[in-house]
């Protein structure tokens, strides 16, 4: 092997260490072998314990029946629709120990509250 | 565990030992290859470090494409930009805590990811309906291009159309990384976007695509032009 294919190899391993190197940060941080971590929600005490739908499907589409209620009570004419965020508060009181949470897991940041106030 | 998860969990790591094995074993034979012979492509720099800075800015601008054609400069270009965005889109689902930067660009790096079909299907119609590229396409060559027109279709369904719960995807993926899997969530478009890849992972080392590792291999390109500075004599004798 000629020094040419030597730095070439070296260089190919460096990228492919720098491509594995996000799974090392996270092995570290985390360590191995150990259940990954997840996120801890504060959920609400007393109530009936059931959401607007089920838990399920909440943990992937809450975002399309909250957004753009906007149109529901402007338009639709509903005076207080039943995916409305103000609901949302009854049980899920605090922002930072529920909805940040997982926010916070996934790296999502949910724009809306940069103009809107959060009800 | 459910067998579905079992399934996939063993996949993923022959997967991953397929991937980096097959790819370290391609490039370990790249290199073994003797190539007594100077044959760096001309205009080639002179010195060592003239090559690294040549191939430095080959790599990032694809300079040679763009001067060669340019047409297939601009898709393979941009689908290459691309990439490095989508990998920014996804690396927050294999790492934690997520650094705040990489939330930062999110919205950005989504912006450019979703576009992502666009360059495939303008290379696929480039292979289709030009005729010098036709000629010389063969099916490995749509192959490639049609599994990675399939994956950003699925991803981009994962997030435009039918939400999938990202957290049990995060938790499922870092499982995998931490070697201490759990259950996978049984949405189909992310068993579908995940399969995908699979394949593309089981397939890389025995495909064009070791391009991206073989490019620091070639001969042609890694070669100092060195041919009338000093004397290379072809160790196997001869002239």
């Amino acid at each position: 092997m000629n020094g040419e294919k030597f730095s070439g190899l070296a260089v190919a391993a460096a990228v492919m260490l720098l491509v594995a190197l996000p799974l090392l940060y996270s092995a570290t941080g985390n360590g191995l072998f150990h259940k990954p971590p997840k996120p801890e929600l504060v959920l609400p005490v007393g109530g009936d314990g059931k959401c607007v739908e089920p838990t399920d499907f909440m943990r992937s589409n809450h975002m399309k029946l909250l957004v753009h209620a906007r149109d529901r009570i402007v338009r639709g004419g509903e005076l207080l629709p039943k995916y409305h965020i103000e609901g949302c508060k009854n049980c899920h009181v605090k922002r930072a120990e529920f909805c940040d949470r997982c926010h916070g897991y996934a790296g999502v940041r949910p724009d809306c509250f940069e103009c809107h106030n959060l009800p | 565990m459910s067998a579905l998860t079992l399934f996939y969990v063993g996949t993923s790591y022959l997967c991953a030992a397929v991937f980096f094995g097959g790819l370290s074993y391609r490039l370990a034979g790249y290199a073994a290859t003797p190539s007594p012979l100077r044959i760096p492509l001309t205009p080639q720099a002179t010195t060592v470090f003239g090559v690294i800075k040549k191939n430095a800015v080959s790599m990032a601008v694809f300079r040679a494409l763009f001067i060669g054609e340019r047409w297939t400069w601009v898709g393979g270009y941009s689908l290459h930009v691309i990439f490095v965005f989508v990998f920014l889109r996804h690396l927050r689902l294999f790492i934690n805590p997520v650094p705040e930067f990489l939330v930062d660009l999110q919205p950005l790096a989504l912006l450019f990811a979703a576009l992502l079909p666009l360059p495939v299907l303008f290379l696929i119609s480039r292979r289709m309906y030009v005729d010098r590229y036709r000629y010389i396409s063969s099916g490995a060559d749509y192959f490639a291009l049609v599994l990675l027109l399939v994956i950003g279709l699925s991803g981009l369904a994962l997030k435009f159309v039918s939400h999938s719960d990202l957290v049990g995807v995060k938790e499922f993926l870092l499982g995998l990384v931490l070697l201490s899997p759990v259950e996978m969530p049984s949405h189909p478009a992310f068993m579908l976007h995940f399969s995908l890849v699979l394949l593309l992972g089981f397939y890389f080392p025995f495909s064009k695509l070791v391009h991206a590792g073989g490019v620091f291999l070639s001969p042609t390109t890694t070669q100092v032009e060195d041919n009338r500075e000093q004397i290379h004599a072809n160790p196997r004798g001869g002239n």
